[in-house]
């Protein structure tokens, strides 16, 4: 082997493959030092997110209710803020004007300064102080000179716009931190969140997360060595943002203001629909939580304690989320049934009370007794023993299917978060709570025959139910079969679920609930209007948390228009159905005819 | 007992090679002194640091533990650990994915990189091969049989895909034929057909080579049916570039490759700021640091925002920024003397096993250090190769400790 040469040959074409490298860096770190001096010393590009703007909220004509706001972080770098002769913060940094405008100490940006100063620390933003608002933000900035070094960054936030409060239908954001960014990113999600970013927590924010954020955009941006931001580096290498387009609600603002101030002093809830579409006009209920802390960063703490501690349970969404015994209003059920079997001419006697097989004694809310009725003067007039006597006939099993049709027991699917299911009892259900041991020691199992099966007729006992629940088993009475599933979005594709009754039997139901406004029960709901046909239905509910619960549901149609409007109204506490609750009613039948147009339906 | 002495021998001549080691230990304080400014990311630890002090610490006490070896056991073993290492890539295939590439085998949270590992094997098994072989096979026999050896695991690396390691695989090859004594203008014959491959890119730049090429076989002095096999040879690899660029290559290699070329030909005019963002960045650094640099722990460029694998493959683009010019001419001054130091202990070694073995080693640390600095510079486009020695790596630390540790056993008991 000629090893000597071919020693030779491999040793110096390495170095001359060398050649070429070393003077590639010889051409970029000498003869065109000064260029790149320039791109890395004093202009640095940077990628820079753009927040996308999230959708504005509005109401069904416009107006906005939730737009954005930014608050402002303040923030110090330590390089910029250190004048490198004297290696101590600069002598013109004015702590004083600080101080008085934000309450910022002089000692607490020396600690930061001198925690962070060396090393490639010294380049980072350190947050000085979160959450300060625009116009004191404004004061710092029109200072900027004799503060060096510090900048602000933007926090977006949510601002409630509108007359109203809204709070359980708007919900509130909230910033995404380290362990909520870990949820919300999870590795199947398309969207990644970053920091300080924020999510819809609750209510419609939530429910329309992935439609109102939009996508954050990317700029790609000149930073001099300062940090200070010298424009775009070059247009078209961004990402656009895309807004998160605005949210038109179904909700009329001047309707929704009428519902919560006659909430203003009670609890309960009321909500107003168009039964034509399921479009949810207004949604109350009281008390309710005040959305303003939310728009200056995270709410403190005493005002969550406040609200959880409140008996009356502000943040309880009570038009879905509270589950109460819906009383009379529930016989509509029963009558649906009760026609259903073809009974509904069979009279029974009411005397004022009525004693069943298993001793047990029931009254009527009419102690004096109702007298003959059959099944459309039981619901004119509300009578008790009536139902208790007709229940006995019925099937257990068919009462809970019936129920089950109209959407008790089971979320109706509103597009709000933690709606409830109420209480529809099943066999099970009642066996493990309505079989016991009677005195002797006997096992009773005949649940089915007394009370509580009849009070199940009547919605007591067992039977528990959301306002929204029973508003949408009055939009199938108003749609003589079928209903939409309630939301707040306008012009939203919904499903529309139908229950299979003979048509006569929608037209009885409807029938019977005119004339217990026109004549019976309902009467304090009547409007004198020729346009308006009202129908309705009260319901007094006992409860076990004092004075009973006050229920009107209904809907108004216009003869000229044709227009209808379903409302429900709970006070609890409120006494009987016919007094307050179908007062309140009464009030917005009147404005339904008087504003036609607020349906939005021209 | 006697299995231990077949593979140890504690009587071997223990002593570390200054002239090996010192230009090894320099650049891996180097890298340490890079890591030690950059890892103060913003998590503000020196995770990587310490993690690289770790490795160093592991390549030395596999160096010592080598050293024990009888070397004979690299001859013998040489095919056993080739069939071992198809073995544990083809593992790999089967293993979850880390950023889009199925590089490790993931035992519990550690990453172990066959691939990495197996740069030592391919050496020596093309050192034995070709040692074994060379005076009963042609020329032409060996180069192919060379090639066909150091193929197979490279076709199992690209389906990873880790191209740059697949290269690694291959280029060693030459200098080792060459060392064995195969006639140069027959090792040219092989390498023709890729330079076709590559100029293929631009039909002016193909029929330009295609005519010199007539004319270098013409000089070259081949007989005439070799040159007219040969060129034909050179016209289907012509052709089959495209079929690799469409077929092979993904949409990410095929920007990269694009964009390495645009910026090549134009640098004034491209898009910093897509693919090339990364090769951009890296010139930025490099090109700021002039001739001093600015000062271990002053990189501006280098900060975590610029700079997005700055640890690994592009961490000597940190040191220039930091040290300077300057230092990348002793860094490459350092590895020169090191190559001519194991150059010449192959030249002196008897063995031809040993002597291709030390070529082979020198030449796979030369090839990774050359395309990495052409990578850096943006000479050749971005295909994740590591700095030996300077790098942050586990797998690719310990096994160029290996290669080391070998050379300096071999030099130590055979010379």
């Amino acid at each position: 082997m000629n090893t000597y040469f071919r020693k030779k040959t491999l040793f110096y074409t390495a170095v001359i493959i060398f050649f070429p490298i070393f003077f590639r860096f010889f051409e970029l770190q000498i003869l065109d030092y000064d260029k790149y001096k320039k791109l890395a010393g004093n202009n640095s590009l940077r990628s820079i997110e753009i927040k996308a703007p999230r959708g504005i909220i509005y109401d069904r004509n416009g107006i906005p209710l939730v737009d954005n706001i930014y608050n402002y972080n303040l923030e110090i770098i330590p390089v910029d803020i250190i004048d490198k002769r004297t290696k101590n913060i600069y002598d013109k940094f004015n702590f004083s004007l600080l101080d008085s405008i934000l309450g910022v100490k002089e000692e607490k940006i020396n600690s930061k300064v001198d925690k962070y100063k060396n090393g490639i620390e010294k380049f980072h933003p350190y947050i000085v102080k979160k959450f300060i608002d625009f116009y004191d933000m404004i004061m710092i900035e029109e200072h900027i000179l004799d503060f060096p070094g510090i900048k602000f960054s933007e926090v977006p936030a949510r601002k409630h716009v509108s007359n109203v409060n809204l709070s359980h239908v708007l919900g509130y954001v909230r910033l995404v931190d380290k362990e909520k960014m870990v949820k919300l990113n999870h590795p199947d999600s398309s969207y990644k969140y970053s920091y300080s970013d924020v999510y819809g927590h609750s209510g419609l924010e939530k429910t329309y997360e992935s439609l109102l954020r939009g996508q954050n955009g990317a700029q790609y941006r000149l930073i001099d060595f300062r940090g200070v931001d010298q424009g775009i580096f070059n247009e078209k290498d961004g990402k656009d943002v895309i807004n998160g387009p605005p949210l038109i609600t179904s909700i009329n603002v001047n309707l929704q203001h009428i519902a919560e101030n006659f909430l203003k002093n009670s609890v309960g809830a009321i909500i107003c629909m168009d039964p034509s579409n399921g479009e949810i006009l207004a949604f109350a209920s009281s008390p309710h939580f005040d959305l303003s802390p939310f728009n200056k960063g995270p709410i403190p703490q005493e005002i969550w304690d406040d609200w959880n501690n409140d008996l009356n349970n502000p943040m309880l969404n009570r038009p879905i989320s509270g589950q109460y015994p819906p009383g009379s209003v529930f016989k509509l059920i029963t009558a649906a049934l009760i026609l259903k079997s073809g009974k509904e001419n069979i009279k029974y006697e009411c005397n004022g009370h009525y004693k069943f097989s298993d001793g047990v004694v029931k009254k009527c809310w009419n102690t004096t007794g109702h007298g003959k009725l059959n099944l459309k003067g039981a619901l004119i007039n509300s009578c008790n023993v009536y139902f208790y006597r007709a229940v006995e006939t019925l099937s257990f099993d068919e009462l809970i299917q019936i129920s089950k049709d109209f959407n008790f027991g089971k979320v109706v699917g509103v597009d709000l978060p933690s709606e409830k299911e109420g209480l529809i009892p099943t066999r099970e259900y009642m066996r493990k709570n309505h079989e016991y041991r009677d005195k002797n020691g006997k096992w009773i199992t005949n649940w089915a025959v007394g009370g509580i099966k009849a009070n199940m007729a009547i919605g007591q006992g067992e039977v528990l139910a959301t306002p929204i629940q029973v508003i949408n088993s009055i939009n199938y009475i108003a749609n003589k079969g079928y209903a939409y599933t309630p939301h707040l979005v306008k012009d939203k594709k919904v499903d529309k679920k139908k229950i299979e009754l003979d048509p006569y039997i929608w037209t009885f139901l409807d029938n019977a609930i005119y004339s217990a406004v026109k004549y019976g029960t309902g009467k304090n709901a009547n409007i004198i209007n020729n346009d308006a046909i009202i129908r309705g239905k009260t319901g007094t509910a006992q409860n076990p948390r004092g004075e009973d619960d006050s229920w009107f549901a209904g809907y108004v149609s216009s003869k000229k228009t044709l227009n209808k409007m379903s409302i429900v109204v709970l006070i609890e506490n409120g006494g009987s159905g016919a007094g307050i609750a179908s007062k309140i009613a009464q009030y917005f039948f009147q404005y339904f005819i008087e504003n036609q147009k607020l349906n939005g339906t021209n | 007992m006697e299995r231990i002495n077949r593979i140890f021998r504690f009587n071997n001549k223990i002593a570390f090679n200054l002239r090996l080691g010192l230009p090894i230990l320099f650049l891996c304080v180097i890298g340490l002194i890079a890591l030690n400014s950059t890892s103060l990311d913003t998590l503000g630890q020196h995770s990587v640091f310490y993690k690289q002090c770790i490795w160093i610490l592991c390549g030395l006490l596999v160096f010592v533990v080598i050293q024990f070896l009888r070397n004979q056991v690299f001859y013998e073993f040489s095919y056993i650990f080739y069939v071992v290492l198809l073995l544990l890539i083809g593992i790999t295939l089967f293993m979850p994915a880390i950023k889009n590439s199925t590089r490790w085998i993931l035992i519990g949270s550690y990453q172990f990189q066959p691939s990495e590992f197996g740069k030592v094997i391919i050496i020596l098994s093309l050192a034995r091969f070709i040692a074994d072989y060379k005076e009963t096979l042609s020329d032409h026999q060996l180069i192919i049989s060379s090639i066909i050896i150091s193929i197979f695991p490279l076709l199992l690396i690209f389906k990873q895909p880790d191209y740059g390691t697949g290269l690694m695989y291959l280029l060693p090859v030459l200098p080792m034929l060459y060392w064995s004594g195969v006639k140069t203008k027959n090792i040219l014959l092989y390498l023709f057909p890729f330079v076709s491959m590559i100029t293929a890119m631009h039909l002016m730049s193909y029929t330009l080579w295609m005519i010199l090429l007539f004319i270098i076989l013409l000089i070259l002095q081949f007989k005439a049916v070799i040159i007219i096999f040969n060129f034909i040879i050179n016209i289907i690899f012509g052709l089959l570039n495209a079929y690799i660029w469409n077929n092979w290559l993904n949409e990410y290699h095929r920007d990269r490759i694009w964009d390495f070329i645009q910026n090549l030909l134009n640098p004034d005019n491209t898009d910093h700021m897509g693919i090339g963002y990364q090769a951009f960045q890296s010139k930025v650094a490099i090109g700021s640091g002039g001739f001093f640099g600015k000062g271990v722990g002053e990189g501006t460029q280098s900060y975590l925002r610029f700079l997005p694998i700055k640890d690994s493959d592009f961490i000597l683009s940190v040191i220039s920024e930091e040290m300077g010019l300057f230092l990348i001419l002793i860094i490459i001054l350092v590895f020169l003397a090191f190559l001519y130091v194991t150059i010449n202990y192959a030249q002196q070694l008897f063995n031809k096993f040993y002597s291709l073995s030390c070529i082979g080693f020198s030449s796979i640390l030369f090839f990774h250090i050359i395309i990495n600095m052409s990578m850096v510079t943006g000479l050749f486009p971005v295909i994740g190769l590591p700095f030996p020695f300077i790098s942050y790596g586990g797998s690719f630390m310990v096994s160029c400790f290996i290669m080391i540790a070998i050379i300096n056993n071999i030099v130590h008991n055979d010379l």
